[in-house]
């Protein structure tokens, strides 16, 4: 028994290596911009990361993430917005059509989201969404919806499994509650923790997404990255790290608001 | 079509309705006229039709065929919230997202009452349930029976033309279960809505109904009173279903006098058996209506022997499992102070009057009789 969990231990540490060595080393590299100073630990890439120090026009940090963050929220409201009804009516009327939704949350992990791109450009070609920059923005957040489907899909379907929908539609109705009714305000906050869970693992792609906004030659954060990385050195680290913290702040928040709001217990309702 | 069914008119009735998935009949046949006020219960087992009836009632299914008519006016088409029916359901289905007091008020809301109006209903179903002071509680901070008394205040707030029951005692203990029963008989009685009762449970349906739907596979056995139901049976499956049921194959010895033999005993049915075509039958006899031989007779009492072979003691009443010839009988005792029971092995002679039985035209075997504890 001793050996093995020396053993489970020694895998732990392996695996741990392998996974925060890169991450380590970019946070090492990211803290030595003025290692040629004499000064071994700095956070001047940050700062510079942040306040553009040459005035470059294409490196506006502020511009950048706010486009790739309100980019993520509407991303998350239209996704949840078409999400929520699907699930609900699929598991109310429709129960066979699981095993199909379920086979077309696995489309966008398979298809290459390069793929994805062109398909769109090729489709709406000559049209609004690819001649201008509001349609390529547009066409951007639809990317962004498709590619974020099977990971707000889910927990929201875990969500409404969770609960009796079908009970508590019934009961709901034979108090005089009309669909609009029930959805809102019966089924949408008890499976409140599920649409959240989605919404912050949506956050957390969005913010990292580069494919798509690439392509489609947009400002998001994930190009603002890209682009420092082709003249810069330390400031692509900087900005990296930086990246991983908003995702982890995502997540960290996540399990927060998720062991806050959880109902105990669904009483009466599984 | 079976006895007791019910072609009168009343404040919710249903008229010929028919409910089919695919080619499978679920309801057959289903015509009732309830009284306003009156509690009637739909009894039968799992799969006869009960809940699907209710279901079609409260507008979560359609009929297939027929109409359901509330107060005069024909409600088959329209949709479920648009019925003013409350329902309780097996699950209580209280929101969980709402405490006591939301989920009560819920309708009311919906309905955009006035917020004076809200409170005050919402605190006069409280009084009715007893829960005043749970109003800020969550479901999940709550009893089972606690649960399904909010979930019945939610369902009466609205002030219901109808109320339907699923089930609503069946995930509660026995206890529970007794005694939340008969308060929601008299909460029925106070409010005078007229209620739909489902259960399985028919000691549940005797206890607290004015009529007693019977079905089975989809149809209507019997409609009536628990004293009818219980006492008259209409059809064997009635006599099976409702009570405990002794069932003897006998042999027909005197079609004109009723006389019939099991083994070598002969007894009396009360009643002549011109109808019956053959010469062997099925006669059954409730435990109850069975005497030990030192108990008072009347001279027309028939007398059965037979040899004890063993006592279940049931509380209230000790049952007695006495072997006739080649077949055995369920007599019931009631338990008193005084009581002296036969000892196993004992011969005993059991009298019972002649219209106590009730002849099946059928062998007892393919009846789904319970000739047992």
């Amino acid at each position: 028994m001793r050996r093995t969990s020396r053993l489970s231990w020694l895998w732990l540490v392996l695996v741990g290596i392998f996974m925060l060595a890169p991450l380590l080393a970019t946070l090492q590299l990211s803290l030595q911009a003025e290692m040629r100073s004499g000064v071994p630990i700095s956070l001047k890439a940050y700062v510079d990361a942040v306040s553009n120090p040459r005035g470059i026009p294409t490196f506006d940090f502020i511009g950048h993430l706010s486009f790739s963050f309100f980019a993520a929220l509407l991303t998350i409201v239209i996704s949840t917005l078409l999400l929520v009804p699907t699930a609900y009516w699929t598991q109310l009327k429709l129960p066979f059509l699981i095993p199909v939704m379920e086979f077309l949350t696995l489309l966008p992990i398979v298809i290459p989201v390069v793929v994805l791109v062109f398909g769109l450009e090729t489709v709406y070609r000559g049209q609004f969404l690819t001649n201008s920059t509001q349609g390529l923005y547009w066409l951007m957040i639809g990317a962004n919806v498709v590619i974020t489907f099977p990971y707000s899909y889910r927990p929201i379907n875990t969500a409404l499994q969770a609960i009796n929908v079908k009970t508590l539609t019934e009961a709901s109705q034979s108090l005089g509650a009309g669909w609009a009714n029930t959805l809102f305000a019966v089924i949408f906050p008890n499976i409140w923790v599920g649409v959240l869970n989605g919404a912050f693992i949506t956050f957390a792609i969005v913010m990292g997404e580069f494919t798509i906004s690439s392509i489609l030659g947009l400002p998001t954060f994930s190009v603002l990255m890209y682009s420092s990385s082709t003249n810069q050195v330390y400031q692509p680290a900087a900005l990296t790290i930086i990246s991983f913290g908003i995702t982890w702040a995502s997540i960290a928040l996540l399990q927060f608001v998720g062991r806050r709001s959880a109902v105990a217990d669904l009483a009466g309702a599984r | 079509m079976a006895e007791g069914v019910d072609q009168s008119t009343g404040f919710l009735e249903l008229v010929d309705v028919r409910k089919a998935f695919g080619q499978t009949a679920a309801v057959e046949n289903f015509n009732l006229a309830a009284q306003t006020g009156e509690f009637v219960s739909f009894l039968g087992p799992s799969g006869c039709g009960k809940t699907t009836t209710l279901r079609m009632i409260a507008g979560f299914e359609s009929p297939t065929s027929g109409k359901i008519i509330i107060g005069g006016k024909e409600i088959s088409g329209l949709p479920a919230n648009k019925r003013n029916i409350g329902m309780v359901f097996q699950s209580y289905a209280l929101f969980p997202n709402m405490n006591v007091h939301d989920n009560i008020s819920f309708g009311l809301r919906i309905a955009h009452q006035p917020a004076a109006l809200i409170k005050e209903r919402v605190d006069e179903m409280l009084g009715i349930i007893h829960m005043e002071e749970f109003g800020q509680r969550f479901p999940h901070q709550l009893s089972g029976g606690q649960q399904q008394r909010v979930a019945l205040a939610r369902a009466l707030a609205i002030q219901p033309q109808v109320l339907l029951l699923d089930e609503p005692l069946s995930a509660l203990d026995a206890k529970i279960r007794l005694s939340l029963r008969q308060e929601i008989r008299a909460i029925q009685r106070k409010l005078g809505i007229t209620t739909i009762y489902v259960t399985h449970d028919q000691e549940e349906a005797l206890s607290i109904s004015d009529r007693i739907v019977v079905m089975s596979k989809g149809l209507i056995e019997q409609i009536g009173t628990p004293l009818e139901v219980y006492n008259s049976p209409a059809t064997p499956f009635v006599a099976s279903f409702v009570g405990t049921l002794n069932v003897l194959n006998v042999k027909i010895e005197d079609h004109v006098g009723g006389r019939v033999s099991a083994g070598d005993q002969t007894f009396n049915v009360g009643k002549q058996l011109s109808d019956v075509s053959s010469m062997v039958a099925a006669v059954a006899i409730r435990p109850e209506a069975f005497r030990l031989k030192n108990g008072s007779t009347e001279p027309s009492a028939n007398a059965l022997n037979g040899v004890v072979e063993d006592m279940y003691f049931l509380g209230s009443v000790v049952r007695l499992r006495v072997r006739v010839s080649d077949q055995w009988i369920n007599a019931d005792v009631f338990n008193n102070l005084h009581l002296v029971l036969p000892e196993r092995g004992r011969t005993v002679t059991l009298n019972f009057m002649p219209e106590a039985c009730m002849v099946m035209n059928q062998d007892a075997h393919s009846m789904t009789a319970e000739a047992g504890v």
